[in-house]
């Protein structure tokens, strides 16, 4: 039922995802990057994206265990990864 | 521990774990442990305390940066070294078994890499005992893949099985002073698709995938938890719905489920699991809203019953609340309510029980009775022996049983206790005696003088000790042999002699067995020039029981402290602190 999920539900998910897996809400809402949280560590990350795989049912592609995307970014390839097209 | 913490299960996943760590708070017996790992242990290290606290546990957790293992032991101005935690968690991963150009193709290879690891491993454990530092080793689960694929366990040399017999060995030699954690056990019980996450390791060093990590850590805490003897000893069942299907006395014997089809075989499997429970030292007992007769009946009667009356230390049946008919069971079996599990197919008793005495673990059958063995299974800290002692506990339990309705039969105490015809062994204590004995330093709270808690790693190292006597006592009645259930520890400094530690497990208070330790402890130093033998009772929140015990052997009180700590002499110049005359000695091998 993957394909049934919206862009809109894929954000609200990394936004909650990021608050349980950091431990503060994204400062920047979407556009949030490691620069701006202090506590957005390596291990945060990994936090993030299990949260993230978890809550959207998916898995996404390894190279976002590392430290570097915006939320937006992880946004996208979460999208990717659950096959939902631009606009849906 | 809120609710949600106290019926979380390793498989509700990391998510809901790290959730509740974050809420987990200090409460507990204090413990400090230091994990020591060749891979990152950070993610696993956060749900530690709340793991500790499933038991009663305040885990404080001392991380060491990964791949500082042999450092942190040996290098004297590490942190470990300079104040030893009283647990080290050793770990490593497969990746330290199997070097880069591992095939297995070399006949010699997989042997020298097996016989390297267990050199190692085991180096670190002398080092920890020297230390004084218990060591929970977690074992190696075996990769996920293996080239030889569906035949790689059972094949020689092949990377599982350099992973099983390294496995195989470290559990073998395993002894005092460490704790084996089966973690291949583990493995296959959540999957081994799933334990691995091939992704952690490369990117963060963490061979586990996450939602191994409250796996590990339950196990961890396990470990610890049954090391320090918080551990749950005493299953209580109902009897209608779950010990069988039906009500008994609405169905009759022959009405209810459990000689045919698969509800009664899936009952009599429950009953199969709790014998075997009660074969390896967990206390069985009955609290059930039945007439009390009819419930002896059904349990000796019924077609189909696995259990024996036998299987059971005391039935407690009646109409009170179940809470109220728990309590009394406690004090017949002289158990703390936090040693009790509860198994109940009610929600309303669950509840009535869960809400009266929260330290109960209670255990609500919601399910099929096919879920039955996996739900009380689950419980935490319900940990069954494999030794000797804990075959006998249950006998012993339900002896105490028997001999507590006994009790009112006679005209005195004093003709209780000769008609119980009690036997004591007092030996020094041993590498073979000393698990046992660590077990009761651990665990025993009401019978404690000083309740001065020490690991088993401590414990050897006491033993090895010129100046520290050990020993401890077996006590048999005529209807049981209860096992080893006494400890003294004394230490002689001059002309005075301390009685550091004196305790008896709960069956057999009120036995005055005590009487026995002290003398040999009162032997053994004034054999050795002490003319004092000094007893202090420390006061905690369950040993009033002992207040006045050195009292009643004829001690004297000298000091008592603003905090409640007595501080007892005994002079030896005119000869030691007699043995009880109801406790006849059968053996007695001390040290002087």
């Amino acid at each position: 039922m993957q394909t049934e999920l919206s862009r809109e539900q894929v954000r609200a998910t990394v936004l909650s995802a990021f608050q349980e897996a950091v431990g503060v809400p994204p400062p920047h809402g979407l556009d949030t990057a490691p620069g701006d949280v202090p506590d957005w560590s390596s291990l945060a990350q990994v936090r993030l994206v299990h949260a993230v795989e978890r809550g959207l049912g998916c898995v996404l592609d390894e190279r976002l265990l590392t430290v570097g995307s915006t939320l937006a970014e992880l946004v996208d390839a979460a999208c990717v990864a659950m096959g939902i097209r631009d606009g849906m | 521990m809120t609710p949600e913490m106290t019926s979380l299960r390793p498989d509700d996943g990391y998510q809901r774990w790290h959730h509740l760590a974050r809420q987990a708070n200090h409460t507990g017996r204090p413990v400090d442990v230091g994990v020591l790992a060749t891979f990152t242990t950070d993610l696993l290290n956060e749900l530690l305390p709340l793991a500790g606290q499933r038991h009663g546990l305040d885990l404080t957790v001392r991380p060491t940066p990964f791949g500082q293992v042999e450092q942190a032991l040996w290098d004297e101005a590490s942190p470990v070294c300079v104040a030893p935690p009283r647990y080290v968690v050793l770990a490593g991963s497969v990746a330290d078994l199997l070097p880069e150009d591992f095939t297995g193709a070399d006949p010699g290879a997989a042997e020298r890499l097996v016989a390297e690891a267990v050199d190692r491993w085991t180096a670190l454990w002398t080092r920890a005992a020297a230390l004084r530092t218990q060591v929970i080793q977690l074992g190696f689960a075996p990769p996920a893949v293996d080239p030889l694929g569906a035949v790689s366990w059972r094949t020689a040399r092949s990377s599982s099985a350099v992973v099983h017999e390294v496995n195989t060995q470290l559990a073998a030699r395993a002894g005092a002073g460490v704790r084996f954690v089966d973690v291949a056990r583990l493995a296959a019980h959540v999957g081994l698709s799933r334990w691995w996450d091939a992704r952690c390791w490369y990117r963060v060093r963490q061979p586990f995938a996450m939602d191994a990590l409250p796996w590990l850590a339950a196990a961890i805490a396990e470990a610890i938890a049954v090391d320090a003897g918080a551990t749950r000893r005493c299953v209580v069942v109902d009897l209608d719905n779950t010990l069988w299907g039906g009500v008994v006395g609405q169905d009759g014997l022959d009405g209810i489920v459990l000689r045919d089809g698969p509800d009664g075989e899936a009952y009599r499997d429950f009953q199969r699991y709790l014998r075997g429970l009660a074969s390896h030292g967990i206390v069985l007992a009955v609290c059930s809203k039945n007439d009390p007769e009819l419930a002896e009946q059904a349990i000796a009667q019924a077609p189909g019953m696995v259990l024996r009356r036998s299987d059971f230390a005391a039935l407690q049946c009646g109409w009170e609340p179940k809470s109220r008919q728990l309590l009394s069971l406690a004090r017949r079996l002289r158990l703390g309510l936090d040693a009790m599990v509860f198994v109940d197919d009610n929600p309303a008793e669950c509840a009535e029980v869960a809400a009266a005495l929260p330290e109960v673990a209670v255990v609500h059958l919601s399910g099929g009775p096919s879920t039955f063995p996996a739900a009380v299974a689950s419980v935490p800290g319900l940990a069954p022996g494999r030794g000797a002692a804990d075959t006998e506990r249950a006998r012993s339990y339900a002896a105490l049983a028997k001999a507590e309705e006994l009790r009112g039969q006679f005209r005195d105490i004093a003709e209780h206790l000769r008609s119980l015809d009690m036997r004591a062994t007092t030996t020094t204590v041993d590498r073979s005696t000393l698990p046992r004995v660590a077990e009761l330093v651990g665990k025993t709270n009401q019978f404690n003088l000083t309740t001065r808690r020490r690991s088993e790693a401590e414990l050897a190292a006491m033993l090895d000790d010129g100046s520290t006597f050990a020993a401890c006592l077996r006590l048999r009645d005529r209807f049981a042999d209860h096992g080893l259930v006494g400890v003294v520890l004394a230490t002689i400094d001059g002309d005075m002699a301390e009685l550091d530690t004196l305790l008896l497990s709960c069956r057999v208070i009120g036995r005055t067995a005590e009487r026995n330790l002290v003398a040999e402890a009162g032997r053994w130093a004034r054999a050795r020039g002490a003319r004092r033998l000094v007893g202090r009772y420390i006061p905690t929140e369950r040993n009033s029981l002992v207040r006045d015990l050195y009292g009643e052997l004829g001690f004297r009180l000298c000091h008592e402290s603003a905090d409640g700590v007595r501080t007892y002499e005994y002079r030896l110049d005119d000869g030691v602190p007699p043995p009880s005359p109801y406790v006849t000695s059968t053996e007695v091998v001390h040290a002087d």
